[in-house]
């Protein structure tokens, strides 16, 4: 699994966050501890959308799913869906890794 | 220290200025910015070297026009030099931000002749420099860089909308056709010709459920307001227009950061500050130019705005409770979807067209109007802006 290093787990309230946050986005405390994001990480499918127009940079994973995850620790957090997985409002995810080019990458 | 409210001189609009909206070869962002203001300025009678400040709202004029200092070159060109300039930037707000910040100048006091003015020359570019430049808006770490695109933010919260109230695919849909409506009747508009639910819903996808109908042109455009007290306004026309109410605020960057997507939180605080200072319900409203950035941005705004309850926006639409001729006439003007959106410039047309109505002389009149309200909105709810006119 590769964890991109800007993205630490507030100890406070378990969302996930950036390194650049000075106080936590989710639970509003200033960040006095932070931890590696965990390996395991579940939550379900809150919105998703197929980009079929994608950006220069991501033109050849065209077409690709992005999800919106609300985590189990009532966090919320962008990903990819694995290529080729259909997405469904409300189904459980996991993450699957950290890509370091697009971030979280989840799967059914 | 106890916060005390400051007292606020009533204000007044006095004149408006817009170029056409369209694909403008031979302009340049600052010959469109000129062109803007002497129209605003012909139309308020006020003799130019009496403009005090100038704030001058746009977006993306240094990576897509390559101009920096906007604002003190249009000081230059309209020859008024000395005087104090400032750009403001909010992304597709940035003209709600600009006429937001004339407004306050002349509330507090600090001016009395203010020039607001908002910009954007798109259309020389290739696309992908305008779609990276407007993303520029999103969170880059926390969500662009799962290749999330601005319409996959807006496709996101459509599905998220559908899902929560049962909006329909026709009722979103709607919207465009409605705005495309509006805009032939409108000059200035880019796009004047009609469309269908069935055109829109099957032209191409951009990100499901977004398709190239449910987005807005790349658009060149200038539009500009003069803003004075009120109190002095009827020496310069026979018809000024008060600026009852203004709101500002900000929301989150990231549509992660936000518990409910199908609201944006700075529309209704904005709207929130505007209501109370004007002393006027969602209800008092009879026009208004809102944020269809994409159709579901409509759907949403009219919600958020309090014209309707939360889920009601799709039925609404559907029934044409935001037709001309409906309970609340919505982007009479066309709309972003048909007149365009050169987005610094946005804010500011808005403000055009509700003068134009509250004046009885918009090209799609909405009978008995007395009250409108402008509303910009930048980035996926980062900033948002609400202005609201009366009739004098």
């Amino acid at each position: 699994m590769t964890t991109k290093s800007e993205w630490r787990q507030c100890e406070a309230c378990t969302a996930i966050i950036l390194r650049e946050h000075a106080v936590c986005p989710n639970c509003n405390e200033e960040i006095d501890a932070t931890a590696d994001i965990p390996k395991e990480l579940t939550g379900t499918i809150t919105a998703f959308t197929t980009i079929h127009i994608a950006p220069e940079k991501y033109r050849e994973d065209a077409p690709y799913t992005v999800v919106l995850v609300r985590l189990d620790n009532n966090t919320n957090v962008m990903g990819r869906l694995l290529h080729g997985q259909s997405p469904v409002q409300g189904s459980s995810v996991h993450l699957d890794y950290f890509s370091a080019e697009n971030g979280p990458i989840f799967s059914v | 220290m106890k916060k005390s409210s400051p007292k606020l001189r009533k204000v007044a609009i006095i004149g408006v200025g817009s170029t056409p909206f369209g694909k403008l070869t031979n302009d340049t962002i600052v010959s469109m910015s000129v062109s803007a203001c002497e129209d605003a300025i012909s139309d308020s009678n006020l003799a130019r070297e009496e403009i005090e400040a100038v704030y001058l709202g746009n977006y993306v004029g240094e990576r897509l026009a390559s101009e920096g200092v906007l604002a003190p070159k249009l000081a230059n060109r309209l020859g008024i030099t000395g005087i104090p300039t400032t750009k403001v930037e909010g992304a597709c707000a940035s003209g709600g931000l600009a006429l937001r910040q004339a407004f306050l100048s002349v509330a507090l006091g600090l001016h009395n002749f203010v020039l607001a003015v908002g910009v954007e020359k798109m259309t020389t570019s290739p696309t992908d420099a305008v779609t990276s430049a407007l993303a520029t808006a999103g969170d880059t770490t926390l969500e662009m860089r799962t290749g999330l695109t601005f319409p996959g933010s807006f496709a996101m919260i459509m599905q998220a909308h559908m899902a929560k109230y049962g909006t329909t695919r026709e009722q979103v849909a709607m919207v465009s056709v409605k705005n495309h409506e509006n805009g032939i009747n409108n000059d200035k508009a880019m796009f004047r010709k009609a469309t269908n639910i069935e055109e829109v819903i099957t032209s191409r996808s951009i990100a499901e459920p977004i398709r190239l109908f449910d987005c807005p042109p790349i658009t060149d455009g200038a539009a500009a307001a003069i803003l004075c007290p009120m109190d002095i306004a009827h020496q310069f026309v026979q018809n000024p227009i008060e600026l009852i109410g203004s709101g500002h605020a900000s929301g989150p960057v990231s549509l992660t950061e936000s518990d409910d997507i199908t609201s944006f939180s700075a529309s209704v605080r904005a709207a929130n500050e505007a209501y109370k200072m004007a002393d006027l319900t969602p209800q008092d409203i009879d026009v208004a130019e809102v944020h269809d950035c994409f159709t579901i941005a409509e759907i949403v705004a009219i919600e958020d705005l309090g014209f309707f309850p939360k889920g009601n926006g799709g039925p609404a639409t559907e029934q044409g409770s935001t037709g001309l001729n409906g309970e609340i006439a919505v982007n009479p003007s066309g709309g972003l979807l048909a007149k365009g959106h050169p987005v610094g410039a946005t804010g500011l047309a808005q403000a055009y067209e509700i003068v134009q109505q509250l004046r009885e002389t918009s090209s799609n009149q909405v009978d008995g109007a007395t009250v409108g309200l402008a509303h910009n909105l930048g980035g996926s709810g980062a900033v948002a802006t609400v202005n609201i006119f009366k009739k004098v």
